[in-house]
């Protein structure tokens, strides 16, 4: 027996401590602190493969940022990256493929630390849905229990950290980079296609999909605690192209949409009374703006069928390109957008109804261009074929997740004081 | 703390091992016991520790001491419930057993009843006489159902004389031993106290190590990779039917299935971690689990099924309520009276009841079954058939044990029995793959205790009923050492998604 226990011990701690030794030393979601070792480890080509999140998780989790913005993908991609092309103080903290289950995480573990004053938040109808909690490296990261040394211990003992780890390397010893999703000129065709196939993907996803209403309501938790201690919360809606919105409606989602709209104004409203103990953009401590629905910006045409030059304004339907973000910040920061087909309103319950005509309005008139017809009869085309709804396997909330919420929040209170 | 987190893992029992058989080996076992119970108090409150806001508290004041106590109420409840209980047991030595052994039974189940059931009567009070009684929300302290049935053991065995009560820190050690302490196996005194007076015990550390480690590798196993993958099609199931949804047949027994699945894995896996952590330290619990959906009717179920509970509630509720000595009839009430109390103590929720009260009917049915019933007649090949309905009895059951609600389960039953059409809508092929693969290793392979029949000892088989039959057994070769070292890196590598056991909840 004693050979026996010997060979357990021994193969499991040298396999542990070999892989964990490994991702450590590599390091490729920059959390440990390693040095390089140049050639192998210097470009740290795998930061945000993740979708960023043990990145940005292990910022927020050592703290000392004042303003963060967050969101998906379309935060990631539609915001500068650089901070010095963002206002002093704020960094683009998405994190692609979240919801507002893991954004409400971010927010809470950002908060815990007394130098943060604002967040801004890019919410729309996907991230409430019924699907996915969180992506598997959430699990790793700070956001699951706010301990960054722990998150550490677990990504060094992480498969996906591993297989970063190895591709990273690969990437450092080949010269090559992992492909950039956008570019400034494509094939000709190709960004066709992506509207074309992002069009009939998002038709079937909406026709699946399911409104959560306890993820607002967690959300809701955050927002609350966080302007209770004087954070300011800036949440915006989305832009989306024209192609995607219409899908949206087609899928006979424009009433779901227009519902959340209205409950996340009366959300945010609830909790604008509050002071924000140093407000990083004008008005009060809870607040929420509407980029959405068939806005110029939005409506632009889909690139041609032949074209190879970026559209001005959308990498993809789902996805606008950081001036766009940029000008949204500054018209939620009162100031003149650099474009001035972007436009955005503050939302409020009383201006509900007023932006609602206001989308109608927009739409019939989109729709009525070429670009809207041209849409239409794609729509109508994937219609016919009767596709299946895109179901995944429902996921709600459960006692583990509200908890992990609940502890971020407790450490909130304490550390206000000194905010 | 949990068996699958980096602190527990990583720094809790390392650290537990290494202090224990250094004590155990330089100073002595009775230290070494000390530290033991002095660690498993420490685990115990871990959980209130780590959550508590201590930052919040301003210098060395008077306020800050009363709210630092605060802060870990539970842990100094279990020492107060171990302080009462230990005074009970010596007094019942000096005066003799009655009426002590009484004050003290009423004593632990008045600590269970006020935490776990006051809001419970006072809601169905409410609810039945239109009253506003206030609830106390006093949420529920962890593990007290356990520990309070532990409590009630030692009074028993040592007023039937079974064990003497023994050192203060030996009997707190009984109750708060870390590996069992959350969610059992329940011990009955007399089962652990021999191990712990055992001062001449030599330790075989390889042994311990070589059995406790490939014991808690399977256990880990079971629930990291097994229960927690099959955790998310259960939950969503039971989540859809509470909030309206009508699953068809299929997706109603699929999910249901999953979630018998998920409770076995998640159950099993960590009364086999108790057992290997035990064993680690040289310390031997008894089997809760001897693959339960195996059994070919409901009696055998529970023989197989949380065996622990089932001994306890046999021994200190059915057999003192008169047992089988009445007649038929005495013992078909005796055993519904036995599975409603049981039911009730996993949760103080009307549905526990009846899933308590579904097992003690199929229990009365079984009983009548092979008084009256055609001899033999499950026998052979027909034993197939009565192991699928016992699991399919057992999987409505876990119905209303998993539901919160009336609604929630009666939308999935109404979808198992047919009544919302054949509901193919939402089943995924993982789904039916993790139920598949899941039925294919509980029919088809053995459970822990039968694969490690070798190295149990003849008193925890004859417990637990295990007549290990012919079959694969672990052997403790280089490469079953290997096997199980990559079972637990595997587990390890995947544990950090994984959720708190179900019956910590309990």
């Amino acid at each position: 027996m004693q050979r026996y226990a010997a060979t357990l011990l021994i193969a499991l701690f040298a396999t542990l401590a070999g892989f964990a030794g490994f991702n450590a030393v590599v390091d490729p979601f920059g959390v440990m602190g390693t040095p390089d070792i140049p050639g192998l480890t210097s470009r740290d080509t795998r930061l945000y493969k993740d979708g960023g999140r043990v990145h940005i998780a292990d910022r927020l989790a050592r703290g000392g940022d004042p303003a963060i913005i967050l969101g998906s993908s379309r935060t990631v991609d539609g915001f500068p990256r650089d901070p010095d092309d963002l206002p002093a103080g704020f960094i683009n903290a998405g994190m692609r493929g979240t919801n507002i289950f893991e954004l409400s995480q971010a927010a809470a573990l950002a908060a815990g630390d007394a130098r943060l004053r604002c967040v801004v938040i890019g919410l729309d109808l996907d991230e409430f849905g019924t699907h996915s909690k969180a992506k598997s490296t959430y699990w790793l990261s700070a956001l699951r229990d706010g301990n960054a040394d722990f998150a550490r211990a677990r990504v060094s003992l992480s498969p996906s950290t591993f297989r970063a780890s190895v591709r990273m390397l690969a990437d450092n010893l080949t010269g090559s980079s992992p492909r950039m999703p956008w570019v400034d000129t494509y094939p000709s065709g190709a960004q066709r296609r992506r509207y074309d196939d992002s069009a009939r993907g998002i038709y079937r996803f909406y026709l699946g999909y399911r409104f959560d209403p306890e993820r607002l309501a967690l959300f809701e938790t955050v927002l609350d605690n966080l302007t209770a201690q004087g954070v300011q919360v800036t949440g915006f809606i989305h832009p989306l192209h024209a192609w995607r919105e219409e899908a949206l409606f087609r899928a006979g989602r424009g009433e779901d949409f227009l519902a959340f709209r209205a409950a996340l104004a009366e959300t945010f409203a609830r909790h604008a009374a509050r002071e924000p103990v140093e407000a990083c953009l004008p008005g009060p401590a809870s607040q929420l703006f509407d980029f959405s629905g068939f806005r110029p910006f939005a409506a632009l045409p889909a690139p041609a069928v032949d074209a190879t030059a970026a559209h001005p304004t959308f990498f993809e339907p789902s996805h606008y390109l950081p001036h766009v973000g940029a000008d949204m910040l500054a018209i939620m920061a009162g100031e003149t957008p650099e474009d001035a087909r972007v436009t955005g309103e503050r939302l409020a319950p009383q201006t509900l109804s007023r932006s609602a005509e206001a989308l109608a309005e927009r739409r019939a008139a989109w729709l009525a261009t070429p670009d809207g017809a041209t849409a239409t009869a794609l729509l109508d085309a994937v219609i016919a074929d009767n596709p299946t709804a895109q179901l995944e396997t429902p996921q709600f909330l459960n006692r583990d997740d509200e908890t992990s919420v609940a502890d971020k929040l407790a450490r909130i209170a304490p550390r206000a004081a000194r905010r | 703390m949990i068996f699958n987190s980096f602190e527990f893992l990583f720094l809790f029992l390392p650290g537990v091992l290494l202090a224990y058989y250094l004590a155990r080996r330089f100073i002595s076992h009775w230290t070494a016991l000390s530290l033991l119970a002095a660690a498993s108090f420490f685990f115990y409150a871990w959980w209130d520790v780590s959550r508590a806001p201590w930052h919040e508290l301003d210098g060395w004041t008077g306020e800050s001491l009363i709210r630092s106590l605060w802060f870990i109420r539970h842990v100094l409840l279990l020492l107060g419930s171990v302080i009462i209980n230990h005074i009970v047991a010596r007094l019942m030595r000096r005066w003799g057993n009655q009426p002590l052994l009484a004050i003290g039974i009423i004593f632990n189940l008045s600590l269970l009843g006020f935490f776990k059931y006051a809001d419970f009567l006072a809601g169905n009070i409410n609810a039945l006489t239109g009253l506003d009684l206030p609830e106390l929300g006093l949420g529920l302290p962890l593990a007290i159902s356990f520990f309070s049935f532990q409590q009630i053991s030692y009074l028993v065995d040592v007023a039937r004389r079974k064990t003497e009560p023994g050192r203060f820190f030996a009997h707190a050690l009984f109750v708060s031993f870390f590996p069992h302490i959350v969610a059992g196996p329940l011990i009955q005194h007399h089962q652990i106290a021999s191990q712990f007076n055992d001062t001449t015990r030599k330790d075989d550390i390889w042994d311990n190590l070589g059995v406790g480690l490939s014991l808690f590798a399977i256990g880990l196993a079971k629930k990291v990779l097994i229960a927690e993958s099959i955790e998310p099609y259960a939950s969503s199931l039971f989540a859809m039917a509470e909030r309206g949804d009508t699953p068809g047949l299929v997706a109603a027994w699929l999910g249901a299935t999953a979630y018998a699945l998920q409770i076995f894995f998640d159950f099993s896996g960590y009364s086999d971690m108790a057992l290997g952590l035990a064993r680690c330290l040289g310390f031997r619990l008894p089997v809760n689990f001897n693959g339960p959906y195996k059994s070919a009717s409901i009696v055998e179920f529970w023989r197989r099924w949380h065996i622990t509970l089932s001994h306890f509630l046999r021994d200190h509720l059915y057999i003192p309520l008169g047992g089988n000595r009445h007649g038929e009839t005495r013992r078909s009430i005796n055993l519904m009276a036995t599975m409603l109390l049981g039911g009730l103590w996993h949760g103080a929720a009307w549905t526990f009841v009846i899933w308590g009260g579904l097992h003690g009917l199929g229990l009365t049915v079984n009983h009548y079954w092979a008084k009256w019933g055609p001899k033999g007649w499950f026998d052979g090949h027909r034993r197939v058939l009565a192991i699928g309905l016992t699991f399919a009895f057992t999987t409505i059951a876990w119905v209303f044990f998993r539901a919160e609600t009336w609604s929630g389960a009666g939308r999935i039953l109404a979808g198992m029995f047919g009544l919302s059409g054949l509901g193919l809508e939402g089943v995924s092929g993982e789904l039916v793959i993790w139920v598949a693969f899941g039925l294919g290793l509980v029919w088809s392979l053995p459970d822990t205790p039968e694969l490690f029949a070798d190295v149990l000892d003849e008193q925890t088989r004859k417990d637990a009923q295990i007549t290990p039959k012919p079959g694969p057994r672990w052997r403790f070769t280089h490469w079953a050492a290997i096997g199980a070292a990559a079972l637990l890196f595997l587990s390890v590598l995947n544990a950090w998604k994984t959720s708190e056991f179900i019956y910590y909840a309990f």
